[in-house]
């Protein structure tokens, strides 16, 4: 808390709000705290965090590990809880593993037992589709991210860059409103990197849902998302909210050579300098 | 999608290459093995062929029981009883580890009483089954059984334990009830186990069945052994243990080839 008057911490939530109040709020979270207990230290993963994430925006949560990130999209996605504050999913508190959004992390969840069509439908044999509705789907969204082809091959047998679109394919077949990514290109090549950028930005595009994504990057940040939420660590914070009006669509590509991008790769980076040192895992 | 060169690996492992090198290996093996049968001859005359049978004598022992067709006898018995034993085995241990994993509170109450009995030796058990189911091949079964049970069953549970935590969030996710997960995440995932703990087993089926008929049988390689070794028949007792060598060398191919076929993703790269 600021002595001098203002306290940063509000001020930040309600520029948070203010950014959203034109359209209606899907994710919410009010002064949303996790403290947990390690041997005989408290370690503060999330400080009184407060965001509301708008009905079809593409927000980036952005920091350094360690800063909380990972743990508020567990939060929203219902599988980690939390010591005090709120979670909303469409002003309800969630509860339990929220089964309306998708849900794509860095490590591979695909299971190595069912081929690429198997591992497709799993979501949908889970919802009950008929086998005709199965089928359409899986053959739309495997020609979606490019896998059209590789039906009956197994994970093991596809390289990393192919398993993350069939993760990412997954995590859409069921439709689901809003979409969790916990730094899922992390692992990849640039290269590729930069070629799902285009394919999610276009599927954002194509169909309106709400992304929250969380990464380290701020190319990556700043290349997707309509807001970056810059985090710090230790305690996990909102430090700052960055608009990002840029046209879309934005050229994946060749974006970091433009003085607009520029200028928010810079902004960004300072913010994030200024929070002091990303050192080891807390 | 734009400038990448997707890869898809090979279904099948690549093939060992070195050919060039394994065929002057061979020449050496060849050698080595000369060497190690005039030593074994060596041996047997100088000990006398009382205590050490003669390459030359197991091999005509070995002819004449392979011409007389009497070895297949043996052999079928105890193939029968590992692989009837096998089944049986894996199949009660595969059910109680998979349920006991996914119920923690019956398994913490149980599992101390399932370590005594896991603990003592089975062959020690032996002498209690062929009391209880006769000399012939039940007595076997039963033991062989209860040895696989084991291997299997703690193999089963720690899978349905340690199903990747991860695999459970991303279901849940998807809307996974404890039905879904359980079916369709925790027991294909403690396959893996499963086919890790019945390659443990087989080794272990066969000895189990050698020292029950070694202790009772009407046939059985490990019959053959304590039939020779009671009239006194060296020759015998070395052509049987030579035959137990080569089925046990058989075995480890064998096991990889039906694991490929019944779970071929198994064979492939890691997923990570």
């Amino acid at each position: 808390m600021d002595d001098a008057g203002v306290d940063p911490m509000s001020a930040v939530a309600a520029e948070a709000r203010r950014d959203a109040a034109s359209l209606p709020t899907l994710l919410s979270v009010r002064a949303l705290s996790k403290v947990f207990v390690r041997g005989e230290r408290e370690v503060v993963a999330l400080d009184r965090v407060s965001l509301d994430v708008a009905d079809g925006e593409f927000v980036a949560l952005l920091g350094p590990s360690g800063c909380g990130k990972s743990t508020l999209l567990n939060i929203m996605a219902g599988l980690a809880d939390f010591t005090s504050g709120e979670a909303l999913y469409r002003g309800q508190a969630i509860r339990g593993a929220n089964t309306r959004v998708g849900y794509v992390t860095q490590s591979d969840t695909l299971l190595p037992w069912r081929t690429c069509q198997g591992n497709l439908e799993l979501p949908l044999e889970i919802r009950g589709a008929s086998k005709e509705e199965r089928r359409e789907r899986t053959a739309r969204y495997l020609s979606m991210v490019g896998l059209a082809g590789s039906e009956s091959h197994y994970p093991g047998e596809l390289s990393g860059g192919m398993r993350k679109r069939l993760l990412l394919a997954r995590s859409l077949i069921y439709d689901p409103e809003c979409l969790l990514m916990d730094e899922p290109f992390g692992a990849l090549d640039a290269q590729l990197r930069l070629s799902m950028h285009e394919v999610l930005q276009r599927i954002w595009m194509e169909t309106g849902k709400t992304i929250v994504f969380v990464t380290h990057d701020i190319d990556e940040a700043v290349s997707l998302a309509d807001r970056v939420v810059v985090m710090s660590a230790r305690p996990g914070r909102i430090k700052t909210i960055e608009r990002i009006d840029l046209p879309r669509p934005r050229d994946v590509y060749r974006g970091r050579y433009d003085p607009a991008v520029v200028a928010y790769q810079t902004r960004l980076f300072d913010a994030l300098d200024k929070t002091g040192e990303a050192d080891g895992p807390c | 999608m734009t400038g990448e060169s997707e890869v898809l690996l090979p279904r099948v492992a690549a093939a060992a290459g070195g050919a060039q090198r394994d065929w002057r290996g061979i020449g050496w093996r060849l050698a080595a093995g000369v060497i190690l049968l005039g030593l074994w001859q060596a041996a047997a005359v100088a000990v006398g062929t009382i205590y050490v049978a003669t390459p030359v004598q197991v091999a005509v022992r070995l002819v004449d029981w392979f011409a007389s067709g009497m070895i297949f006898i043996h052999l079928a018995a105890t193939a029968q009883q590992m692989v009837i034993g096998i089944l049986i085995g894996t199949s009660l241990g595969v059910v109680a580890g998979l349920l006991l994993g996914r119920l923690p509170t019956v398994a913490a109450i149980v599992e101390p009483y399932l370590y005594m009995i896991y603990s003592l030796p089975k062959a020690a058990m032996a002498p209690l089954f062929i009391l209880w189911f006769g000399i012939g091949l039940t007595s076997k079964i039963v033991l062989v059984c209860v040895v696989v049970f084991f291997l299997t069953f703690y193999n089963a549970y720690r899978g349905a334990r340690e199903t990747d935590r991860q695999l459970i969030d991303a279901v849940r996710i998807m809307g996974g009830s404890r039905r879904d997960l359980f079916v369709k995440v925790i027991a294909p995932s403690a396959v893996m186990w499963v086919i890790a703990g019945v390659r443990l087993s087989v080794p272990y089926a066969l000895i189990a069945s050698v020292i029950g008929e070694m202790i009772a049988a009407k046939a059985g390689l490990g019959f053959l052994i304590m039939r020779a070794s009671q009239q006194f028949d060296t020759v015998g007792i070395f052509a049987a243990l030579t035959i137990l060598m080569l089925v046990s060398v058989a075995l480890e191919p064998l096991i990889t080839l039906v694991e490929r076929r019944s779970a071929v993703w198994t064979t492939l790269g890691s997923t990570r």
